[in-house]
């Protein structure tokens, strides 16, 4: 009965999921529909295909490494809200990683309480997001005066390592063996640049989980 | 007219409209749907409420950096696309690169002095074209791959010792990628880094022993992470 509850829950969150990216992609389009249809800007069809040509081949192994390496962490909903609202590394999974471990969840650990607190911790996210950017676009004007100031641009130039540092100290530390080996393959491979950047992180991934793997397999690790 | 003029106009805020509804719309269907779930699993709506303070104050810090983000990309592609794509799906990388790829295929330079009305529309086609490529495997791909990794793992988590290491491998991966970039670049992305790293395990130690700074365990990460960046202002003075 219980499984069957949590089947059905799990597959209104993928079809709930789908149509709201659905719509969401369809949303995207009102822009160049409005330039193309108000405006009557003619589209210059073989720009389009060129433009789409360039940017199809850069984002589908973006796309596909960033798919096939953060979908295994989060529950069906929580991929849905993540992928329409984007900032996966920046903001959502921070914040439900934040959300998790304030109410005493373990991330590593993703049981059903987890999923309901990792979802309503990116639906929060996302709201706030979206009111923040508002907020800002409503200030602009005097806010650019501030944000602009040249001495404030490494503060944003330094967000990520900020984010990181500050979530990174207590995760590395409790799992300091899984670590070992991807954060030193990580410097290798950035530091040499053998690979493209954004391969990087599926790089890690699969080996991350491999020595895991192997790990566990000796016995060198428990879960 | 100045593609800037058509950039600008007040007739885009419906696209901007358009895509905010779709967010608030989709993450409050989630959040009513996630409470009921709550109450069926009986989780208490107090840790609800602290899952949710965190969320907003964990938030606030790197929506910021959206809206500088923001201020950046408003002189070349006017307000109402700008603030309309950074509330959705892409990221300040993403969409200049996108826009700029664009502008290439029209055999121009983005924002430059030949820029035009047609030049402008195949950023924006490229903007909205590329970013399909998430949400269509998300669509079409996703329910597969995940009931796949289920059975991988075993549908009974806690019983799996496995299952909790590979989520703890996959976490730490990640994070091993945001953390060796810093160590590589050196210079203020390091210094960052370890500052907010200290001030996070200073503020962890503070709040694990001290009753009186109990309530410092919803901050920490956002102190933390702005002392950092304060650190990195300071750096480049």
């Amino acid at each position: 009965m219980k499984n069957d509850k949590i089947v059905s829950y799990d597959e209104k969150a993928h079809s709930f999921g789908k149509l709201s990216l659905a719509i969401g992609w369809g949303a995207t389009l009102v822009f160049p529909l409005i330039l193309i249809f108000a405006f009557k800007i003619p589209v210059n069809w073989n720009f389009v295909l060129k433009g789409a040509m360039s940017i199809l081949i850069l984002m589908i192994p973006v796309g596909l490494s960033e798919f096939l390496s953060i979908a295994p962490m989060i529950g069906p909903s929580a991929m849905y809200i993540m992928v329409l609202t984007g900032n996966f590394t920046n903001l959502k999974i921070p914040s439900s990683i934040a959300a998790m471990e304030a109410v005493g969840l373990d991330p590593a650990n993703y049981t059903d309480e987890s999923d309901v607190i990792s979802i309503l911790a990116m639906a929060v996210s996302a709201i706030v997001s979206i009111l923040i950017i508002a907020i800002g676009v409503i200030a602009i004007a005097p806010l650019s005066v501030f944000l602009e100031n040249p001495k404030l641009a490494p503060a944003f130039a330094n967000i990520v390592p900020a984010l990181f540092g500050a979530l990174g100290v207590s995760m590395i530390a409790k799992h300091i063996k899984l670590a070992i080996v991807p954060f030193i393959l990580g410097i290798v491979l950035l530091w040499t640049g053998f690979v493209p950047s954004a391969l990087v992180l599926p790089i890690l991934v699969l080996a991350g989980v491999g020595s895991a793997r192997l790990m566990y397999k000796k016995n060198w690790i428990r879960g | 007219m100045d593609y800037l003029e058509i950039a600008n106009s007040p007739v885009l805020y419906i696209g901007v409209a358009a895509l905010i509804a779709v967010v608030v719309w989709q993450a409050s269907v989630y959040i009513s749907r996630t409470l009921k779930r709550a109450k069926e699993l009986g989780i208490g709506s107090e840790k609800l409420k602290k899952a949710a303070k965190v969320a907003v104050l964990t938030s606030i810090v790197p929506s910021i950096a959206i809206v500088v983000a923001l201020l950046t990309l408003v002189p070349v592609l006017g307000l109402p696309v700008s603030w309309g794509r950074l509330s959705i799906i892409g990221s300040l990388s993403y969409e200049l690169l996108a826009a700029k790829l664009g502008a290439e295929a029209a055999s121009v330079s983005l924002g430059g002095a030949v820029y035009d009305a047609t030049a402008f529309l195949t950023s924006v086609t490229t903007m909205t074209i590329g970013s399909f490529v998430t949400l269509g495997l998300t669509i079409f791909g996703f329910k597969w791959y995940k009931n796949r990794l289920n059975k991988s793992i075993g549908s009974s988590k806690a019983d799996n010792p496995w299952g909790r290491i590979l989520m703890a491998a996959l976490i730490v991966s990640l994070y091993s990628r945001f953390l060796a970039e810093p160590v590589v670049e050196g210079g203020s992305a390091f210094i960052t880094m370890v500052s907010s790293a200290a001030v996070m395990f200073l503020l962890d130690l503070l709040v694990k022993h001290s009753k009186a700074f109990k309530w410092l365990g919803d901050f920490n990460l956002s102190i933390s992470m702005i002392s950092g960046m304060a650190v990195a202002v300071l750096a480049g003075i």
